[in-house]
């Protein structure tokens, strides 16, 4: 710090450095250092809900449940569909959608 | 400059703190950004550089790093030369790098004195003017003494360079393998290596900021391509006109007639009190400015969306005029990728 004096009056403090009141500090993009890499998340294996239609998880390319150690399971949080709906010549999609089902 | 070890010396121990970083800095070392002038920088640690001791040693230990380097400013324990870099952004990345290795700040540490190096000697004029705005466009106003500029080069017999700011370079190693824009009539010539044998324009920025070294580059880059016909000539040019036209204003002009740096020419006598007077009057302005605005701010809450009369005040006017032509720079960089002529 430098002080000034003036006679007759208390010695004030002089700051070395002051911030400039006009910038307004931007900040730099910059690479930023990689996280942690956190743990693969599988979802566990989806139970079919369609009738006729067996869940083969080998060939959806997941491990059964059971292969996953337990500390990387996590709970399902989208809705079970199961491939009944997604078939569009399917009776239960012709159904929702209005379509007339013929006669086998 | 001289510095005894090569870049993947120092970047090999950084790699392990900041891999990220470090990639980035190798990979864009040599890459110049918009004809900006390559970046040098010399951190001067005032206190004891216990902090740098393991990256000493391990780039070969102080006799072979730090002593053959006898530049150094007064006050400091040791001056670590860095390998200069292709832009300012690189620089401020290499900086970052050493921070996470020694775990404590470059930036803003008033221990710490940061000296920008930009190839190129200006004259006595335009350092005053990099100096000058420098200063006003810093994001932090300094109070000096005389001290805070002296280095072991003050008195030195063959390369006297008194106590200034701004400082010229003692013939030693250069680096000149960075692009330099030509102009060549209307169009741009890219050269692989640039113009200067070795000359360079230092600013003792001291406890500087990112803020800083973005500005200095691009002071640096302006004023060096009016002098030396760069392609930024004409932009350059225009600036230090506007730059003038606002120091007329300010009734400041003739602060730029002050010695800012001490020349190699025998009329550049030793004289410290003369720019030492110019800066402390620059330093009182800057003050007083700040003093103002904050009165302003604390009388009319909303005082920044008072339309601007006569002056906006020094300080603002800087920033405005140091925006204009980062922008316009980067802009007209732009339209000549785009294949145009800017």
């Amino acid at each position: 710090m430098i002080r000034a004096h003036q006679p007759g009056s208390e010695p004030i403090d002089i700051p070395e450095t002051i911030p400039n009141p006009v910038v307004v500090p931007k900040p730099t993009p910059t690479p930023t250092e990689p996280a942690p890499k956190e743990p693969i998340r599988f979802p566990e294996k989806v139970p079919s809900s369609g009738e006729g239609v067996k869940s083969c998880p080998g060939d959806l390319g997941v491990e059964p449940a059971s292969a996953v150690p337990s500390q990387i399971k996590a709970p399902l949080r989208f809705r079970v569909i199961s491939l009944v709906e997604l078939i569009p010549s399917s009776p239960w999609f012709r159904l929702r959608s209005g379509m007339a089902i013929r006669a086998p | 400059m001289s510095y005894r070890y090569s870049f993947e010396d120092l970047l090999a121990p950084l790699h392990g703190h900041a891999p990220a970083k470090v990639d980035a800095v190798a990979l864009h070392r040599r890459r110049v950004e918009h004809g900006h002038l390559s970046v040098g920088l010399k951190i001067h640690c005032l206190g004891d550089g216990g902090q740098f001791s393991t990256l000493v040693e391990g780039l070969g230990g102080a006799q072979k790093i730090l002593d053959v380097n006898s530049y150094k400013h007064s006050h400091a324990s040791l001056c670590l030369v860095l390998p200069p870099v292709g832009s300012a952004r690189s620089a401020i990345l290499l900086l970052e790098c050493i921070e996470h290795f020694i775990g404590s700040a470059l930036f803003s540490n008033p221990e710490i004195q940061i000296q920008v190096c930009s190839p190129g000697r200006l004259g006595a004029r335009r350092s005053a003017l990099l100096a000058i705005c420098f200063y006003l466009g810093s994001d932090t106003l300094r109070r000096y003494t005389l001290g805070d500029l002296a280095t072991s080069f003050a008195e030195h017999q063959n390369y006297p360079r008194g106590r200034r700011l701004v400082l010229y370079d003692a013939q030693g190693d250069f680096d000149r393998n960075f692009d330099w824009w030509k102009e060549s009539g209307k169009h741009r010539l890219v050269e692989p290596q640039l113009p200067f044998e070795n000359g360079r324009s230092d600013l003792l920025a001291g406890s500087g900021s990112r803020l800083d070294i973005q500005n200095i580059n691009l002071l640096a880059t302006l004023l060096v391509h009016a002098q030396y016909q760069g392609y930024w000539n004409q932009l350059g040019m225009q600036f230090q006109e506007e730059l003038e036209a606002l120091l007329q204003r300010h009734l400041l002009s003739g602060l730029v007639d002050a010695p800012w740096v001490r020349t190699d020419d025998p009329e550049s006598d030793d004289d410290d009190d003369g720019f030492f007077a110019a800066l402390q009057e620059l330093v009182a302005y800057a003050f007083e400015e700040s003093v103002r605005i904050k009165k302003k701010g604390r009388l009319f809450s909303g005082w920044h969306e008072i339309p601007a009369r006569s002056s906006r005040g020094i300080l603002q006017e800087v920033q405005s005029l140091l925006q204009k032509y980062r922008s316009e720079l980067v802009r007209q960089s732009r339209l000549l990728d785009q294949g145009g002529v800017a």
